[in-house]
């Protein structure tokens, strides 16, 4: 047992901190909002300087241009990232797609993309959900048509993150509408120019363009683009969902918004001068979400230590991801009503300003329970595979 | 990071367990919980023999030399096993206190004696409120010729009928300052009086008049009596939270068996979804209590400093107390009328979770402590 990092974490904590210091602007407080032209190119221009650094494949093996980095220096450049809501930190072509294409990609696959995900010079997104496919995956329906040397892609995905940004897709499409629902599943990649995509913007509740529904009609994608076997997508994908739960990201955001509501109310006084921070029961609550903060945090530092030691994360991983974004939802929820009416005026001019941010990040917290398997969904893992609880 | 046994931590864990689940069956800790003293003296003489109770004792006072890491993997066994007898109280907060600001002649002659199982020592921390809080503590001393002259009461002193030595803190005109009070063998009138407690294990009220006790019984300084009992508290605190995550890891994985056995409507309840989301919950909240459980046995072994040490420490037991006790309610929901009878084990746990709430600092107290520092 042992609870804290080696020097080669500190020093790498610190080269990035150094890093981010020099690449953020003065005064940074971010997110980044991808969703207007200059985030855009902010985020793109980050991704390629972290690409350049090595940092966004350090995970990844030496032959695929990786630095065989421990998971754990993996999680501390999520962790810092996050803590610092730094942009360019591309999941979807790293941390998801990459590692899949090692473990199922065709040779030609692997030389095409994996460079480009290293270089920073792509972006992806993923295409699982549909209007009736939510936590149920296996129940989609967007078809694609084996013609020839080509696959005809016909249907829909839904709540797609930067679909509009993206230039390549991955995505799960049926293959086979006779078979069991999950043996007729296929992998693809798809370039988002291809004639016949239309992608439709949905703004979220905080009054954002973040996500989106991607139409397929008759989208012509070559068979090369099959990523595993046909019909074997479904293994492809619950394989990669591996890579995409245990990030820390949720336990960092926490911990940065815990700060600022903190330091708020280290600034602000009431009506009779006395500053929020002298009253105990702000300095209790604050505690108590400090100690949620740090059981989220330790069960995703375990994850990461379970990784260094060669286990595949599953019950862990899905424990994290609610704690983690439990804890980031209290956080918030916490300082909506700490900063009361001041903190509810819907004002964009104000987003310097905490309160002119806080009631937005609670809006975009909503998803946090949600996406990427709902926690539920989570608990049902836990239920099924940690704690071999009967289906029936 | 390591979030793993080290190997002699692994070896602690498995004979732990192998001894506890065949020396301490339900039997002997519903006998125990029973019995006037708490434990029995072979019982304890036989942990004294295993080396547990001189585990973080030094060497050279016929200890192993470990740490509050390894410590913390007896203890999460112990009270999985809910395994009776003052281990926390004698073997972790006296033995690391007596360690810590004894003099020479007092290890010499305290320690081994606590590590053979010979002494049991124990601290005595209520006030006469049953507050944790050191300014409610009843106990007056004041310096004579012949030494020094303690009167008073010492309330919820644990295990105090069979304790050799009690680590008591008592007000003087140079501030507080711990004595160790052989209370069996005093000069003056001591009254031990036992109460039986709702955890099984006995606490005592000990009244004192002119009690006479040699300088020699001062532990640390005289009037420096407040950094005795913090240290005492932190390392109980520590030791009691690891406690609390054993006893709520045993009720999880009880309750997990029951949920997966007990037949309703044609399905084991373990088939239903609102049971699976409990149990998610429970070993869930197990989890998330254990790492800090962990880490707070670590910061008092690695070179933590004071203020960040009592910080992990506080955030620890408040965490344990919150969770473990969401655990316990949990597990008698999903046990339904079978979890409410006295036959079955369930309420053993429960008894000691929600009395080992109030020990070394109760949640409000741990959060008030978070709260001032942070």
């Amino acid at each position: 047992m042992w609870f804290e990092f080696n020097e080669e974490e500190l020093a790498f904590r610190e080269e990035l901190r150094e890093f981010l210091d020099d690449e953020l602007a003065d005064g940074w407080i971010g997110p980044n909002d991808e969703s207007s032209e200059e985030g855009w190119e902010l985020y793109c221009r980050m991704r390629r300087k972290l690409a350049e650094r090595g940092w966004l494949t350090m995970t990844w093996p030496k032959e695929y241009g990786g630095q065989e980095a421990s998971p754990m220096i993996s999680l501390i450049f999520a962790e810092e990232m996050s803590y610092r809501r730094a942009p360019g930190n591309d999941r979807f072509g790293t941390r998801m797609l990459g590692p899949t294409l090692m473990v199922f990609g065709t040779d030609e696959q692997k030389r095409k993309y994996l460079s480009d995900i290293a270089q920073g010079g792509i972006q992806w997104c993923q295409g699982y959900s549909e209007p009736n496919t939510g936590s149920d995956l296996a129940s989609l329906q967007t078809f694609a048509e084996l013609r020839g040397d080509e696959f005809v892609i016909n249907g829909s995905k839904i709540w797609t993150s930067l679909a509009h940004r993206a230039d390549m897709m991955f995505m799960l499409v049926r293959t086979d509408r006779d078979a069991e629902r999950h043996a007729g599943i296929s992998f693809l990649l798809v370039d988002m120019k291809s004639p016949g995509i239309q992608v439709n913007p949905i703004i979220n509740i905080a009054g954002a363009h973040s996500f989106n529904q991607v139409m397929f009609d008759d989208v012509h994608v070559p068979v090369e683009n099959l990523v595993g076997e046909l019909h074997d997508g479904w293994n492809v994908a619950m394989n990669l969902l591996n890579f995409e739960r245990g990030n820390i990201d949720y336990v960092s955001w926490a911990q940065k918004s815990w700060e600022e509501i903190r330091d708020y109310a280290a600034t602000t006084r009431r009506f009779d001068g006395s500053l929020m921070i002298d009253d105990m029961k702000v300095r209790r609550r604050l505690a108590e979400l400090e100690a949620e903060i740090e059981m989220a945090r330790y069960i995703t530092y375990e994850v990461a230590w379970l990784q260094s030691l060669g286990h595949p994360p599953s019950t862990e991983a899905s424990m994290c991801k609610i704690a983690a974004t439990e804890v980031n939802t209290a956080v918030l929820d916490f300082g909506v009503e700490l900063l009361g009416m001041p903190g509810l005026i819907d004002d964009p001019d104000e987003h310097k300003d905490l309160a002119g941010r806080i009631f937005k990040m609670r809006m975009y917290q909503t998803s946090g329970p949600i996406l990427a398997g709902t926690n539920e969904i989570q608990k049902n893992i836990i239920a099924y595979r940690g704690l071999e609880l009967p289906r029936r | 990071m390591d979030f793993g046994l080290n190997e002699t931590q692994e070896l602690i864990r498995s004979s732990a367990a192998e001894y506890l689940s065949d020396r301490s069956p339900s039997d002997f800790v519903r006998a125990m919980a029973a019995d006037e003293q708490g434990y029995t003296d072979d019982f304890w003489r036989e942990i004294g023999e295993l080396g547990w109770l001189g585990l973080i004792v030094p060497e050279e006072h016929s200890g192993s030399g470990m740490d509050m890491s390894d410590m913390a993997v007896l203890l999460g066994e112990w009270g999985t096993a809910l395994a009776p007898g003052p281990l926390v109280e004698s073997a972790v907060v006296s033995a690391s206190a007596i360690s810590e600001f004894g003099s020479d002649v007092q290890k010499q002659d305290w320690l081994t004696s606590i590590a053979t199982g010979e002494m049991v020592a124990v601290p005595s921390l209520v006030g006469m409120d049953g507050s944790t809080d050191p300014s409610a503590m009843g106990v007056r001393a004041s310096e004579t010729s012949n030494g020094w002259v303690i009167s008073g009461t010492s309330r919820f002193v644990p295990y105090g009928n069979s304790a050799d030595l009690v680590l008591m803190p008592a007000e003087t005109d140079a501030g507080m300052t711990v004595f160790a009070v052989p209370v069996k063998s005093a000069e003056g009138t001591v009254n031990v009086n036992r109460v039986k407690m709702a955890s099984g294990a006995p606490a005592c009220d000990i009244d004192m008049n002119e009690v006479v006790v040699p300088t020699a019984t001062v532990v640390g300084e005289v009037g420096g009596g407040a950094d005795v009992v913090d240290h005492m508290m932190l390392y109980g605190a520590a030791a009691r939270a690891t406690q609390m995550v054993g006893a709520g890891s045993a009720v999880t994985d009880r309750t997990i068996e029951y949920v997966k056995e007990r037949r309703q409507f044609g399905r084991p309840i373990g088939a239903f979804q609102v049971i699976q989301h409990y149990m998610a919950d429970m070993a869930t909240k197990v989890k998330s209590a254990k790492h800090l459980a962990d880490r707070s046995a670590w910061a008092l072994s690695a070179d933590v400093d004071g203020v960040m040490a009592s910080r992990i420490v506080s955030q620890a037991k408040w965490s344990a107390n919150t969770l473990m006790h969401d655990i316990v309610w949990k597990a008698h929901q999903s046990h339904g009328a079978i979890g409410f009878t006295w036959e079955h084990d369930l309420h053993l746990y429960t008894r000691r979770v929600l009395s080992w709430r109030a020990d070394f600092g109760d949640s409000d107290s741990h959060i008030e402590n978070l709260g001032r520092t942070l």
